[in-house]
C-alpha cells in the first residue's frame, strides 16, 4: 500500500478514536489517541541539522504522553504509533525499518520512564519544581538512548558550539506542550489546546531546518559537481578532487583545525584546479602550465562572487612556500599547506594507498620550504592509523 | 525624513507625552499589572525590537505584535492592569538600539507613543470583547482578532501620517501600502495569543520555553538564506570561469536564464520548479570549461573534428547537471541531442530541456558570436517557428515569443546585448552554423529580413 496513505489512515483512524472518547467524556482515552496520531504525523517529521542524527518530531509529544494515563497506556499508544509509522516507511528495507521501530521506542518509553521516576520522587507530582524535573529528566533520557547507537559507532561525537540547536528546539518545544496540557501547581493547562498550538513554533523550526538542509545538499553536490570540470577535461587525473577533499579533512582535524576552518578547506580542496580550464592549452601555446597563474585566476574566480573569499585565499596561498608558523602566519596560509601537502600526495601516489610509502618518501625529500614538516608529520600519522584500519 | 521637521517634532512629542500621560494617570487610577510578567515582557519586547528579521520587505512589527498580543491576554486574565500592562509594554517597543545610539528622540518619542497606542487600542478591544470570566480557548483565540486588527489600525494609521508628510506621497497611497505589509503579521498575532494563554495556565516558565524554538527556527531560517546566497555564488563562480576562458558568450548564461525565466512564467512553472530552470538555464554550458581555449575562441569555421571536439561539451555538461541531485531531473537540458523536441517524445518528459533549447537558440541567434553577426529578431522568431515540432517544443516556441511580445523587449541586430566591434579582433561574417544546430543561417536571414514596413508594425507572421 502506498506510504502515505497508510499513514494518512492511521492518523485518521487516531483522530477518530479520540474525537470518541471525547464525545463520551473518557479525556485520557481522548488524549491518548490524539497524541498517537501527532506523533505518527511527527515521525514522518524529522529535523536534519548538520552533519547531527536526525530527530523525529515525534519525541517533543513523547513528553506530553508523558503526564497522561498510566504507564501501561502510554507505553501502547507509542508502540502502535510507531508500528504505523514504521509501516508506512516502506522505502527503507524490512531489517532497517524493524530496527529503526526498535531504536525509536526505546528512546520514547526511556523519556517517559524517567518523566515518571523523577517526578513521582516528590511529595507533589504536580509542583512547578517536579514537573520541570521531570521533564528534564525525561528528555536527557530520551536523547541519550536516541543518540546512543551513533556515540557507539563513533559518529557525530564533536559538536559545533551551535550544533545542539534541532535537540533544543524540540525538547523545548515538548515541553512547552506537555506543561501547557496540564498545567502546573494549581493551574489546570489548556489540554489539548497546547500540543496542538505549540506545533507551531516547532513546525517553524523543523521547515527551516528542511531548507536549511536540502540547500546544503545542493550546496556540497554543486561544489563537487563544479571540482569534476577539470577532471572531466582530461586535466587532472579522475578522482582527484574528491579524494584530496576527503583527506584534508582528516588532515585538518588531526591538525587541529576547527570545523569552521575544515569546510572551508575542505571547499577549497574541490575547487584548487578551477582555474586549470581557463588557462590557455599547454599543448596549442607550448609552454608548460604556471601553478602560481592557475591558483591566481582560481582564485580571482572564486573572489568575484564575493560569497567564497576564504576559499579564494587559501586556493590563492596553495602554491606558495610556506613561511615558519613562528611568524604572522595567515589562517588562509596554514590551511593552504595542508591543501598543498594533500594535493601533491594525491598526485604522486595516483591516488593508490599502495603507493603511499614510496609518495611520503619523495615528499620528504622535497627541498625544505616546499612543504610545512608539520604538516609533512601529520599526513604520516594519518597514512599509519589509515593503514592500520585497513589492516 | 525631514520634510517638516519642526511639524514632526510636534507629533513626536505630542505622541510621546500623552502615551506617558496616559500611563501616569492609569497608574494613578488605580491600575496595578503583576511586576513579574510586566519586567518579562518589557524585556522581550525590546528584544524582539532589536532582533527583527527583514522577511520581504519589512515586516519588522511582527515579533513586537506578538508580545503585545500576549501582553494584553496575560494582564486581560489578571485584571487589575489590564490597561497599563500592555501600555507599558508597547512603549518598551521604542528602545531600539540604533536610535538610542544616534540620540534621535523624536524617532524614540513618536515611536513610543506610536507602539503604546497601539498597544492600549489592542488592550480596550480585547477587554471589551472578552470578559476576563471567559476560558474557552477558541473562543479566546477569535477574540484575539479584533485586538489584532485594533493594534494594526491604530499603527499603521500613525505611521502612515508620518510617512506622507514626510514624503511627497498622499496619506490614501501610503496607507493601503502599509496595510499589505501588516497582513503577514497576524499569525504572529495569534502566536501571541498562545503564549498569553498558556502563560495563564502555566506560569512564566512558558516564556523560555516558548522563545526558545522560535529563536531557533529564525537562526535556522537565517543561515538557510546565507547558505541559499552561497549556492549562488558556487553557481556563479562556475559562470564566472566561464566567461573568463570564452569571452564571446559574456552574458549568454544570464540571459538564456531570463529567457528561460519568462517561458516558465508564461507557462505557468512553481515557484520551485522555476529556480529549477533558472540554475539549468545557467548551467546548460558548464562542460564548455573543458574545452581548449583556443578552439572556443577561434573565428570563422571550425573543422568537423574540432566541431566535435567542442560538442562534447554537452556530454560533460550533463554530467555534471547530474551530480546535483535537485538538476538531475533536468540534466538533459544540456544536451543539444536530448532536448531535440520529437513530436512522438514521452508527453511525461519534462519541459525545462525543450525551454533551455530555445532560450539558448534565441540567443545564440540574436547575439554576435565569432562565427556570425546577430540576427534580427524576427529572422530568429521565423527560424524558431520554422524548427517547430522537429526542433523545437511547440509550445515552448509561442510561450517565448508571446513573453517577448508582452514585455516589448527586442534583442538581436541592432539591440545586441554586447557591442561586437569590442569584443572580436575581426570582424564576423554575416551568416555562419550555430552552436545550437541550426544550420546555415546566412541563406534564411536573407529570405525573411522583413521590409522597414514590416518592422515597423512590430515582427513576421
Amino acid at each position: 500500500m502506498n506510504r502515505r496513505v497508510f499513514a494518512t489512515a492511521g492518523v485518521a483512524v487516531a483522530a477518530g478514536a479520540s474525537v470518541a472518547a471525547g464525545v463520551a467524556g473518557n479525556e485520557t482515552v481522548a488524549a491518548l489517541a490524539a497524541l498517537g496520531g501527532a506523533m505518527v504525523l511527527g515521525e514522518a517529521l524529522e529535523l536534519r541539522p548538520a552533519d547531527r542524527p536526525v530527530l523525529p518530531v515525534s519525541f517533543a509529544f513523547v513528553l506530553v504522553l508523558a503526564r497522561v494515563g498510566s504507564v501501561a497506556e502510554v507505553a501502547l499508544t507509542i508502540v502502535l504509533a510507531e508500528l504505523v509509522a514504521a509501516l508506512a516507511r516502506v522505502n527503507l528495507a524490512a531489517s532497517a525499518s524493524a530496527a529503526r521501530f526498535a531504536h525509536r521506542i526505546s528512546a520514547a518509553l526511556a523519556g517517559v520512564l524517567a518523566y515518571r521516576w523523577v517526578d513521582g520522587a516528590f511529595h507533589d507530582p504536580r509542583s512547578t519544581t517536579a514537573v520541570l524535573l521531570g521533564l528534564v529528566a525525561g528528555s536527557a533520557a530520551m536523547l541519550a538512548v536516541h543518540a546512543l547507537p551513533d556515540v557507539i559507532r563513533r559518529r557525530h561525537t564533536d559538536v559545533a558550539p551551535t550544533g545542539r540547536s534541532a535537540e533544543i528546539a524540540l525538547i523545548t518545544s515538548g515541553m512547552l506542550m506537555a506543561v501547557g496540557y496540564g498545567g502546573l501547581d494549581d493551574r489546570l493547562g489548556m489540554g489539548l489546546w497546547a500540543p496542538l498550538l505549540f506545533a507551531i513554533p516547532l513546525l517553524a523550526a523543523w521547515y527551516s531546518f528542511e531548507r536549511l538542509d536540502s540547500t546544503r545538499r545542493t550546496y556540497n553536490q554543486t561544489i563537487r559537481a563544479l571540482s569534476l570540470a577539470p577532471e572531466l577535461g582530461g586535466q587532472v587525473r579522475r578522482g582527484h578532487g574528491a579524494r584530496v577533499a576527503d583527506l584534508v579533512v582528516t588532515l585538518g582535524r588531526e591538525l587541529g583545525f576547527s570545523l569552521d576552518e575544515l569546510e572551508a578547506l575542505e571547499a577549497a580542496a574541490l575547487l584548487h584546479h578551477i582555474g586549470l580550464p581557463c588557462v590557455d592549452d599547454p599543448i596549442a601555446t607550448g609552454r608548460p602550465t604556471d601553478p602560481l597563474e592557475v591558483a591566481e585566476v582560481g582564485s580571482r574566480i572564486l573572489r568575484s562572487t564575493g560569497e567564497l573569499d576564504r576559499v579564494a585565499d587559501i586556493v590563492a596561498a596553495e602554491p606558495l612556500p610556506y613561511r615558519s608558523p613562528i611568524g604572522d602566519a595567515s589562517i588562509a596560509l596554514r590551511l593552504a599547506q595542508v591543501l598543498k601537502v594533500a594535493s601533491a600526495y594525491d598526485e604522486l601516489t595516483s591516488g593508490d594507498p599502495g603507493n603511499a610509502d614510496a609518495g611520503l618518501a619523495v615528499m620528504y625529500s622535497a627541498p625544505g620550504y616546499v612543504y610545512d614538516p608539520f604538516v609533512l608529520l601529520g599526513l604520516e600519522r594519518v597514512l599509519t592509523s589509515r593503514s592500520a584500519t585497513l589492516a | 525624513m525631514a520634510r517638516h521637521p519642526s511639524l514632526f517634532t510636534i507629533i513626536a512629542t505630542v505622541a510621546g507625552v500623552s502615551a506617558v500621560g496616559v500611563a501616569v494617570a492609569l497608574a494613578l487610577g488605580g491600575q496595578q499589572p503583576g511586576v513579574l510578567p510586566l519586567v518579562l515582557l518589557a524585556a522581550l519586547a525590546v528584544f524582539s525590537e532589536n532582533s527583527s528579521v527583514e522577511l520581504q520587505g519589512g515586516t519588522s512589527a511582527s515579533a513586537g505584535l506578538m508580545v503585545v498580543t500576549a501582553s494584553v491576554v496575560i494582564f486581560a486574565s489578571d485584571g487589575s492592569g489590564w490597561a497599563l500592562g500592555p501600555l507599558l509594554v508597547g512603549m518598551c517597543g521604542c528602545l531600539y538600539l540604533p536610535h538610542l545610539r544616534r540620540l534621535e528622540w523624536r524617532k524614540i518619542l513618536f515611536n513610543c507613543g506610536m507602539h503604546g497606542c497601539s498597544a492600549l487600542a489592542a488592550a480596550g478591544v480585547f477587554a471589551l470583547v472578552a470578559p476576563a470570566s471567559l476560558s474557552s480557548v477558541p473562543v479566546l483565540l477569535l477574540m484575539a482578532f479584533p485586538a489584532a486588527i485594533a493594534f494594526s489600525t491604530v499603527n499603521i494609521t500613525m505611521l502612515a501620517g508620518v510617512v506622507a508628510l514626510n514624503s511627497d506621497r498622499s496619506l490614501r497611497k501610503v496607507l493601503p501600502e502599509l496595510a499589505r505589509g501588516h497582513l503577514q503579521v497576524y499569525p504572529f498575532a495569534i502566536l501571541g495569543v498562545f503564549l498569553g494563554l498558556l502563560y495563564r495556565d502555566a506560569g512564566p516558565i512558558v516564556v523560555p520555553l516558548f522563545f526558545a524554538p522560535v529563536l531557533i527556527a529564525r537562526e535556522t531560517f537565517q543561515s538557510y538564506i546565507s547558505l541559499e546566497d552561497a549556492q549562488e555564488a558556487a553557481v556563479k563562480t562556475l559562470i564566472g570561469a566561464l566567461e573568463a576562458k570564452d569571452g564571446y558568450t559574456a552574458g549568454h548564461a544570464g540571459r538564456v536564464a531570463v529567457y528561460a525565466r519568462y517561458v516558465g512564467e508564461e507557462l505557468g512553472l512553481n515557484p520551485r520548479r522555476l529556480e529549477r530552470l533558472r540554475f539549468a538555464a545557467l548551467m546548460h554550458d558548464v562542460g564548455k570549461l573543458v574545452v581548449p581555449n583556443h578552439l572556443l575562441n577561434k573565428p570563422g569555421k571550425l573543422t568537423a573534428e574540432e566541431y566535435a571536439q567542442v560538442r562534447r561539451h554537452e556530454a560533460v555538461s550533463v554530467a555534471i547537471l547530474t551530480r546535483i541531485e535537485f538538476l538531475a531531473p533536468v540534466a538533459p537540458s544540456a544536451s543539444g541531442e536530448f532536448n531535440r523536441y520529437e513530436p512522438e517524445d514521452a508527453t511525461d518528459r519534462p519541459i525545462e530541456p525543450y525551454i533551455v533549447a530555445v532560450a539558448d537558440a534565441y540567443d545564440a541567434m540574436t547575439s554576435t558570436r565569432a562565427y556570425r553577426r546577430a540576427l534580427s529578431q524576427e529572422v530568429a522568431f521565423a527560424e524558431l517557428r520554422a524548427k517547430t515540432g522537429e526542433q523545437f517544443h511547440p509550445v515552448v516556441v509561442e510561450a517565448l515569443i508571446t513573453a517577448f511580445e508582452r514585455r516589448g523587449e527586442r534583442h538581436g541586430a541592432g539591440y545586441e546585448a554586447d557591442d561586437a566591434a569590442e569584443i572580436f579582433p575581426i570582424s564576423p561574417p554575416e551568416g555562419g552554423t550555430g552552436s545550437a544546430g541550426l544550420g546555415d543561417l546566412a541563406t534564411a536571414a536573407a529570405e525573411l529580413t522583413p521590409s522597414p514596413a514590416e518592422r515597423a508594425r512590430g515582427g513576421v507572421a
